[in-house]
């Protein structure tokens, strides 16, 4: 997810040394006090000597210990939009030291922080998909700032996080219809093949018939169903995902749209995916349910329409 | 693009360092580093208050103008900063054409204008760090020139400082991102641990790889520094003169102790009394840096009585003109050229007017004209030299080994007529000395063999002594020591030597001055006390010289001086030659040791007890329930976790390790009573009683 190269690769947790510009110059200075306490014969030079060692010693051997002792447990939110930042709550424990932490995926900016702590990151996962967990680097050059010592710790998230798809272009015009309301249904004859879209509370003038029992009982009070018109346009839009994952997340996107713009104009959406349990063919009622099962569709064959579910706009994506 | 416009691009203000506890951090830290080169005298009064004032004002002036571009300003400082090290190599020459090469001073002050002009434009911390590199070589420079233990002080005071710079600077790079969770402004308990830590650990660390790090080796000179301040000229040009005797200077040795200072030794006088008694303190004399230990010889004696040395001539002669002096040859020293080797005496005590050095003296940079040399060689100064007077000595050192003296042997040599006087005895010398003399060296085959031999001889059957019984009137001094008490102290011991070595045809004489002295491995100079003061033999090898011998005092010969290997050998040398003194300070700083650590210790013990018994005794009933839950929680290894709310917390133990819906209520109730407006006291009771059910331990 995360765009730009990685140093090494992820899930490696050793630590990387990398010397600043202060050591080098330390360095020299060590160099030049050496030649200059073996000439001259001054042991305050190899005082100063040792001194530069001992600083180069704890400058470096510091971060290096002091990195090993950091753990972190991360917690997110359960979705996300990718393109869009997200907060991670990071708990940083360790010994009492300054450090930088950024994420590496999803990627975040770096921020310094103050062992132990607990803050929240903005990140941002590039691609559509579910995040179990976090891949974090900490790097530290405390106390004195001298040799940085990195790791990448691998952290998962206690809920996963479904990461939508950015919303695609969408051209396409969906045709709009009342449904069918508890009222309007009066008389009707409510059958098999009667689909309800939803329940409401009952209103005087409500047909018995239209009572929902089920309902009505778990709810302690009367509900009514509201019946989807016989015919009323639908909208099924069946994504096929058997591509390269920069195309898969661009056709992710043109269904997302689709469901977008069907959810706008008030029509039931069926969403036909492939996830890795198999196919998977369920209405979704909300942008956050679509976005949810776009995180979760995978390549393989979609779910395919049931045959009595007709007058329907079909939309294949691609 | 036109050059004022690059330079103008180049010169563009950068990020201004935000912490202003960096900037006081490393302001302090160059200060400490001025004044540590300061109080070690290399600077003079102007240029160091100048720098004392200018430094502070200059930080001051850099903070406020640290967002401004500050063009003029830079160009002026470059101007400045060329002006400097135009002034310093102007000195520099003025130096050379004056004979005296001595570039501490102007290469000291370089270094502390340097300082002071760039500290007047620190306004990143870049910038900064630079400031913190410049002090650093300025340390080295003090370092490189310091004759002083004091300045110890003053690193450690730099050390703690320059550490404190860049933990603040790191951590001001740390801030520079943005935060999470506690601001880094704040200084959380936890960090000033930290940095406490780490102040520990660096010194700790300095302190092993000091004692592991080769040793300094024998502290050279590459410059030759002469000062002489304040300086009375004596009335009599030529004369011995020696304060530090009171009136028993120029051979007034009736009363001992009359007028002299603790510090006063009566063999720089114009004749030895071997049967005076009385020995100097442990007063530090002078210190001297060289390449290796030596005999300081201050002058000879080449007439003995028996009882008393005196000098055959006593005429001086007055050398002099461009420095360096140009020493001539006297009796016995030899023209062809050695080893340079460079001593540079530091006055700490006013003491006689001679002018030590080892070996063959060939040149002096001496702050006068003129220096007056005896027939033996000895040099004095026309002027009393008083503390803080200071002159380089360039000897020439044969490079002597025992091979090489047992081949340059004086017995097997005609000796030229000059040696006569060194092969003077009294005539009324009693017998048993010389009988001892020709007995002890029977076997030895060689002039060395038969020193070595003496010396091994008085080394087994006489004592050292400072305190001997007086010398009965009428008796041989030498005969005494060998015979009748077989004790004494180096006059007595070196006269004997002498006395048995002329016995046997052997040119000697006896000369006196200070043995090597303690070196301070900090400073790399030979430190001189007066107790220090010492006479022993000098015997003439052809070839080679005259060459000191004495049973005494551990001086090895010039080819053979190997300095000690590391420091952490030099301080178990230095353990070993002073164990006593070890051994009672180890003793007091031990128990002073363990008195504040174990005190310590009882009273951090102490102190977290009360505290957490304060605190457990203020808790609020939520922190009391809180805590009770935690450790439920803790014992089911289910700790909580930072980020865990207590009703996650306790969702995560109902559906974990306590798996009890009760802990629900529980929950509800701690929430209620957090966020609550009113306090249920009967809820709270309830929480407790549960809690306690379901963990089996009290909140109380």
């Amino acid at each position: 997810m995360c765009s730009a190269p990685l140093p090494f690769p992820v899930g490696s947790e050793r630590v990387r040394i990398r010397p600043t510009r202060g050591v080098y110059a330390i360095g020299a200075l060590g160099i030049a006090f050496l030649i200059a306490s073996r000439t001259t014969g001054a042991g305050w030079l190899t005082v100063l000597l040792a001194m530069a060692a001992g600083l180069l010693a704890t400058g470096a051997i510091g971060p290096w210990l002091a990195i090993r002792r950091i753990t972190i447990v991360a917690t997110a939110p359960n979705d996300a939009v990718a393109g869009r930042p997200f907060s991670i709550k990071l708990a940083i424990d360790g010994p009492s030291l300054f450090v930088q932490v950024r994420l590496l995926e999803p990627a975040s900016e770096r921020v310094g922080a103050n062992l132990p702590t607990v803050g929240e990151l903005r990140a941002v996962a590039d691609r559509r998909g579910v995040i179990t967990q976090v891949v974090a680097e900490v790097s530290t050059a405390s106390p004195v700032g001298l040799v940085w010592a990195s790791r990448q710790i691998i952290v998962a998230l206690p809920t996963p996080v479904a990461v939508a798809p950015r919303v695609g272009p969408v051209t396409f015009a969906v045709a709009t219809s009342s449904p069918a309301t508890g009222s309007e249904a009066i008389g009707r004859r409510v059958g098999a093949g009667e689909t309800v879209r939803s329940i409401r509370d009952y209103r005087q003038g409500d047909s018995l018939r239209m009572i929902h029992w089920p309902a009505t009982a778990r709810l302690n009070q009367p509900m009514v169903k509201e019946l989807e018109s016989p015919d009323a346009p639908r909208l099924v839009v069946r994504l096929d995902l058997n591509c390269a994952p920069d195309e898969a997340d661009w056709r992710a996107g043109i269904a997302y749209g689709h469901v977008q713009k069907g959810l706008a104009a008030g029509v039931p959406v069926r969403l036909l995916t492939a996830e890795r349990s198999g196919p998977h063919g369920g209405a979704v009622g909300s942008m956050l349910e679509a976005g949810r099962r776009l995180a979760h569709a995978t390549n393989g064959r979609p779910a395919e329409l049931p045959g009595n579910e007709r007058p329907v706009t079909i939309v294949t994506v691609p | 693009m036109k050059l004022t416009e690059t330079i103008r691009q180049a010169n563009l203000a950068t990020d201004p360092e935000r912490f202003t506890a960096v900037r006081v951090a490393v302001g302090i830290t160059v200060i400490v580093s001025v004044l540590a080169l300061i109080a070690q005298g290399f600077v003079r009064t102007a240029p160091a208050l100048v720098a004392i004032a200018g430094i502070p004002a200059g930080f001051l002036l850099s903070y406020r103008m640290r967002h401004s571009d500050a063009l003029k300003l830079k160009a002026a400082l470059a101007i400045a900063l060329t002006i400097s090290v135009v002034g310093f190599f102007g000195e520099l020459v003025s130096s050379f054409q004056d004979g005296l090469v001595d570039i501490q001073v102007p290469l000291a002050e370089l270094f502390l204008w340097v300082q002071v002009i760039h500290s007047l434009h620190v306004p990143a911390r870049r910038d900064l760090m630079f400031s913190l590199a410049s002090s650093a070589a300025m340390m080295a420079i003090t370092a490189a020139l310091s004759i002083s233990s004091s300045l110890g002080f003053f690193i450690i005071l730099w050390a703690v400082g320059l550490l404190v710079s860049l933990m603040l600077a790191y951590r001001s790079s740390i801030a520079d991102l943005p935060t999470l969770g506690v601001p880094m402004g704040s200084i959380t308990p936890g960090a000033t641990k930290a940095a406490a830590r780490s102040v520990a650990i660096l010194g700790l660390a300095s302190i092993l790889v000091f004692l592991a790090l080769p040793g300094a080796r024998a502290s050279r000179s590459f410059t030759f520094p002469a000062e002489l301040p304040s300086s009375t000229a004596l009335g009599s040009p030529g004369s011995l003169s020696n304060p530090s005797l009171g009136n028993r200077a120029n051979g007034n040795q009736t009363d001992p102790s009359a007028g002299a200072a603790g510090s006063g030794y009566f063999g720089f006088a114009e004749q030895l009394d071997t049967s005076a008694r009385g020995r100097p303190d442990d007063t530090l004399v002078m210190r001297v840096r060289a390449s290796a230990p030596a005999f300081w010889r201050g002058q000879t004696f080449d007439v003995w009585d028996g009882v008393t040395w005196t000098v055959s001539d006593n005429t001086s002669t007055t050398i002099g003109g461009q420095a360096p002096i140009q020493v001539p040859l006297t009796v016995g020293d030899l023209p062809q050229p050695a080893e340079d080797f460079i001593q540079t005496f530091y006055i700490e005590q006013p003491g006689p007017n001679l002018v030590f050095g080892a070996y063959r003296m060939s040149e002096v940079y001496f702050d006068a004209r003129f220096l007056f040399q005896q027939p033996d060689g000895a040099l004095r100064a026309g002027s009393d030299l008083g503390r803080g007077a200071v002159y380089t000595v360039i000897s020439q050192r044969p490079y002597v080994t025992e091979s090489l003296l047992k081949v340059s042997d004086p017995l097997r040599t005609d000796l030229p007529i000059s040696m006569d006087p060194f092969l003077q005895l009294p005539d009324e010398i009693p017998q048993r000395v010389l009988d001892l003399a020709e007995e002890i060296t029977a076997d030895s085959p060689t002039t060395y063999d038969k020193i070595r031999a003496l010396e091994d001889w008085m080394a087994q059957n006489t004592t050292y002594s400072l305190d001997i019984p007086p010398l009965p009137e009428g008796a041989d001094s030498v005969d005494e020591y060998l015979f009748e008490t077989r004790q004494g102290f180096c006059e007595q011991i070196g006269t004997s030597l002498v006395v048995m070595l002329r016995s046997l045809g052997i040119p000697s004489r006896l000369a006196i001055g200070f043995i090597p002295g303690e070196r301070n491995s900090l400073t790399g100079l030979y430190e001189v006390r007066a107790s220090d003061a010492h006479s022993w033999a000098e015997v003439y090898f052809p070839g080679v010289g005259w060459q000191g011998f004495d049973p005494t005092a551990q001086v090895p010969l010039a080819g053979e001086f190997e300095p000690t290997a590391t420091a952490g050998a030099a301080v178990v040398a230095w353990i070993r030659d002073n164990a006593s003194l070890v051994a009672r300070a180890s003793g007091i700083t031990l128990a002073l040791v363990l008195v504040i650590g174990f005190g310590g210790m009882l009273t951090m013990i102490i102190g977290r007890i009360v505290t957490e018994r304060r605190r457990k005794a203020n808790r609020s009933w939520i922190e009391r329930i809180t805590e009770t839950l935690e450790y439920a929680g803790s014992t089911h290894d289910r700790p909580r976790q930072g980020h865990e709310t207590i009703r996650e917390y306790i969702a995560a133990l109902a559906t974990g390790p306590l798996p009890d819906s009760r802990l629900h209520e529980v929950g509800e109730i701690i929430a209620r009573e957090a966020f609550g407006p009113i306090t249920d006291h009967h809820g709270r009771a309830t929480g407790e009683r549960l809690l306690e059910e379901i963990t089996g331990r009290s909140a109380n």
